[in-house]
């Protein structure tokens, strides 16, 4: 830097440093004034109230009293969650022997291919990945009208679609790519002469994959359940689409909200989202900050 | 050698071969959806699912000569050039003093210029929504959609451009392919702020609300292709890049 | 396998039979690992596995550990079949090239995970982990992680982690080959003593003649999938099998001669002496630089090879002289030691070269080696 190679001349320090400073100025127009100020007002808006459609500076918690007064709201919090956990888990849980069955079978010149082939459904529209899944669900989808058509039942089986069971199921669908790349990139740094270390010391392969591979891949692990996690509990679109009334989640509370032009009432339930985001990352604060997973 | 480890019985070699079906498993879990769809677009029967009646090209013909269709189509690429415009220039900008400098505050600045990707798109929409309506009363319009995508796409600029700076043509040109895929498809920041008008997304949306249409399927397989190829040529690109310079330079010496 | 002496002793179900291979092929695709081996290790010995990368070596050592499974043959531990067994079944430990630490555990917890797999606990694993740490010197750090040993410590809690199940076998896949030269001659000599102390067999797998030569009872050099030659120490180095063997432990000469009776006809036409009977015909001729004697060209006796000196390096324990003759394609290395060594002979001198018979051994002609 010039500042070190001049330090006779302290007047021109600013100089240097400030122009430092000067790329990240359209940055920080745009992510402060368009992300960091708005999401501040939203915090105040939560604390403040609509009186006729218009929004009152008149501080309050009203906003978050009546969320937490109407049952219907508490059981769609819940329910969020629930739907939140149980996605991650299953997405984790499909994407752990698949990644593994990756890095430790598949020959290395095919890895990069079947990579991809995980990575391709993410570079096709969020939106359509969705709507595919109206073609095989659904009142007229393929396994309802396959059974009719087969003869089997006579009237549509509502089951296949409108709850939360096929919510869970298209979100999973969606975030499958994350957890498996995530958790791919983590256990393809491992050194498998560990896992053979346990066995070798009389660890059954599951056991040794508990007590050995998890443990060391547990950074990748927390990195897959955030990236899960934090999208599912703000969804809207999946609920929207095959959840019907009874999928509801957090998200379309929140637009219905603003929807309705109650600005502070969506507020406040939006802060509750970033609120449990918040607690998700404390939860795994100590996770994170620990010594990036174990060198080869 | 660690790949090709080998365990002996018959119930590890079972489970072997277990865990390659189930990776087959996944593969028609993420691309069967893809596939019926495709499929059905070309289906003449006019629920757009199963059973196939007749082949046909009717639904691309209706959904090809859709007036909507046309408008949200050039209103999805005039919002998404100037995205990847404003992404970039941004991004391109924030990212050499993030690797560079020795700053104070650099991690902090790093964090805060991260913040929009680990945020639900939901949150940015409702804010900005707020914003611009609430607090500066402006008109929603295509120019506020493209500032809340902007806002979600230029974090993701700055950290692509960050971790390769040595290629830095590359580097942009895979962040502006970024940028601008992650425009066509964003939904719920454009659907607050672009008031009356519609992105593709934001049709589709409006269709399928009640259920499955075969012009839909047929919009949205020519979507998908759209979208391969664009992943195609993001891969061929650089190769066919790489080819170039080496037939002009045969004899580069040691320079990788 | 003509060279293999196979001592009757080691017949199965006698009481020294630790491991055998029997008839044991091994393939990957179209490529061959190892093409019939038969191996017989007895209980209790240090035995080495010697050969160049790909020479079958590494194989052999996972076909006992179980990380790999015959394609045809079988493999026996004291009397009874073990290669249908997996890893966690058999009584054979690993210490593994990289040491395949758990870096998310302590020393302790590395050294006891075995017994913790056995469901032994409390003052027993203790006591036991303790001998264990003790055996290797690694009392005091206990309760460091894997991170914050050096590479020689690290070494010692792989083997102490493989040894404290009290494994009739224990397999070290080149545990020595991460570290520099003073710290591995010196874990040489400390594995050579644990050997000692606990008495279990060990099959030690190396690239490292020397490693080799300075701690098996017996060694096997392999090459291509072929066990070329088992024996002592002494005997591999004195009465190398093949020329392959010769040429990997040591340096040697080759000469191409014609072998006459008990002499060696050699390609100038000058009969030198030999030992070594059996072989007719066109053969090899090695003789060791340390067996050759440079002598004045006029006091030479009959049968000695005559020449002029190419260069004479001083190689501090030694003086390497190279002799261009007439009778050898490649010119022949000479080493002096001692009271020879104290001049270097110059260079383009007259010189004639000699060996006593019992030096110079008749090996098969190349190519013919097997």
């Amino acid at each position: 830097m010039n500042t070190v190679a001049e330090p006779e001349a302290p007047r021109r320090r600013l100089g240097p440093a400030s122009a430092s400073y000067a790329p990240f100025l359209p940055a920080v127009v745009l992510l402060g004034g368009f992300f960091l100020v708005p999401l501040g007002i939203i915090v105040i808006y939560s604390f403040w109230e609509v009186i006729d459609y218009n929004v009152v500076h008149h501080w309050t918690l009203g906003n978050y009293r009546y969320f937490f007064s109407v049952t219907a709201y508490v059981k769609t919090m819940w329910a969020t969650l629930w739907v939140s956990v149980v996605a991650t888990a299953i997405s984790l849980g499909l994407a752990f022997p698949f990644a593994y069955w990756l890095s430790r079978y598949v020959p290395r010149r095919l890895r990069a291919p079947l990579l991809i082939l995980v990575v391709v459904p993410f570079w096709t529209s969020y939106l359509l990945r969705v709507y595919s899944w109206l073609t095989i669900l659904g009142e007229k989808g393929l396994l309802n009208r396959f059974l009719q058509w087969a003869g089997i039942t006579h009237h549509p089986i509502g089951l296949f679609l409108y709850d939360r069971s096929a919510v869970i199921l298209v979100l999973v669908y969606l975030y499958f790519p994350f957890a498996a790349l995530t958790l791919y990139s983590s256990i393809e740094r491992f050194d498998w002469d560990r896992l053979r270390a346990a066995m070798d010391l009389g660890a059954t392969p599951l056991k040794a994959i508990r007590r050995i591979l998890v443990p060391q891949v547990r950074p990748g692990i927390v990195t897959a359940i955030i990236f899960v996690f934090i999208p599912i509990l703000g969804e809207y679109l999946t609920p929207q689409i095959v959840g019907g009334t009874g999928g509801v989640m957090i998200g379309n509370l929140v637009v219905n909200f603003f929807q309705a032009a109650e600005y502070t009432r969506g507020a406040a339930v939006s802060l509750l989202i970033a609120l449990f985001i918040l607690l998700l990352l404390i939860v795994f604060r100590r996770s994170l900050s620990a010594p990036e997973a174990y060198g080869g | 050698m660690a790949g090709d480890v080998e365990v002996l019985s018959t119930r590890a070699r079972v489970g072997r071969l277990g865990l390659a079906a189930y990776g087959a498993f996944i593969y028609v879990f993420l691309f069967a959806p893809i596939v019926l769809l495709v499929l059905f677009s070309f289906n003449a029967n006019r629920y757009g699912t199963f059973p196939v009646t007749a082949w046909t090209l009717k639904w691309y013909r209706d959904a090809i000569g859709n007036y909507q269709i046309h408008d949200a189509l050039s209103t999805t690429l005039k919002v998404a050039a100037e995205v990847t415009t404003i992404s970039v220039v941004v991004g391109t900008a924030a990212a050499f003093p993030l690797v560079r400098s020795r700053l104070p505050f650099r991690n902090g600045i790093r964090v805060a210029f991260i913040l929009p990707i680990m945020i639900p798109g939901l949150l940015i929409g409702v804010s900005l929504l707020v914003l611009f309506t609430g607090s500066l009363h402006w008109q929603l319009s295509p120019q506020t959609a493209v500032i809340g995508q902007s806002v979600y796409t230029t974090p993701f600029v700055i950290l692509l451009v960050a971790a390769r700076l040595q290629a830095l043509l590359p580097a942009i040109l895979a962040g502006a392919l970024l940028a601008f895929t992650l425009s066509l498809d964003e939904f719920i920041i454009t659907y607050f702020l672009i008031g009356d008008r519609i992105t593709l997304p934001i049709y589709i949306y409006t269709q399928i609300k009640f259920g499955i249409t075969p012009e839909v399927n047929a919009l949205a397989s020519m979507l998908l292709g759209a979208s391969l190829l664009v992943l195609a040529l993001a891969f061929a690109l650089p190769q066919v890049m790489r080819a170039t310079r080496r037939a002009f330079r045969p004899r580069a010496g040691g320079v990788a | 396998m003509k060279a293999v002496a196979v001592p009757e002793s080691t017949a199965t179900g006698s009481a020294r039979a630790g491991i055998e291979l029997r008839k044991v092929v091994k393939r990957y695709g179209n490529n061959t690992a190892l093409r019939e081996l038969d191996l017989h290790i007895l209980d209790g010995e240090f035995f080495c596995l010697l050969g160049p990368s790909g020479c079958g070596k590494t194989t052999t050592l996972n076909l006992i550990g179980g990380f790999v499974a015959p394609t045809s043959g079988t493999i026996w531990l004291r009397g009874k079949r073990i290669d249908t067994l997996p890893p966690h079944k058999r009584p054979v430990n690993t210490v593994f090239q990289s040491y395949a630490l758990f870096p998310h555990m302590s020393v302790r917890d590395n050294v006891g995970f075995g017994l913790r797999m056995d469901r032994v606990r409390g003052p027993e694993a203790r006591r036991r982990i303790d001998e264990a740490l003790g055996l290797v010197g690694l009392q005091e750090l206990g309760d460091r992680t894997p991170a914050q040993l050096s590479g020689g410590q690290q070494q010692r809690v792989a083997v102490a982690r493989a040894l404290i199940k009290r494994p009739a076998v224990l397999l070290l896949d080149e545990p020595l080959g991460a570290l520099d030269l003073k710290l591995r001659q010196r874990l040489q000599v400390e594995l050579s003593q644990i050997h000692r102390e606990v008495g279990t067999t060990f099959v030690y797998v190396t690239h490292d003649q020397e490693e080799a030569m300075s701690m098996a009872d017996r060694i096997a050099v392999m090459n291509e999938g072929v066990l070329e030659q088992l024996g002592t120490p002494f005997e591999i180095y004195r009465r190398p099998a093949s020329r392959f063997v010769a040429d990997f432990i040591g340096d040697a000469n080759f000469l191409d001669v014609e072998i006459d009776g008990d002499t060696a006809v050699l390609a100038d036409g000058t009969r030198s002496p030999c030992s070594g009977g059996g072989v007719r015909g066109r053969a090899t001729l090695m003789v060791r630089p340390e067996s050759l004697r440079l002598v004045d060209p006029d006091d030479a006796p009959a049968g000695a090879l005559h020449g002029r000196t190419v260069k004479s390096s001083f190689l501090g324990t030694r003086v390497r002289v190279a002799v261009d003759c007439e009778a050898a394609s490649a010119p022949l290395m000479v080493a002096l030691h001692g009271d020879e060594a104290t001049a270097l002979p110059e260079p383009d001198r007259r010189v004639a070269l000699w060996w006593a018979a019992e030096d110079a051994l008749v090996l098969p002609p190349e190519g013919e080696s097997r």
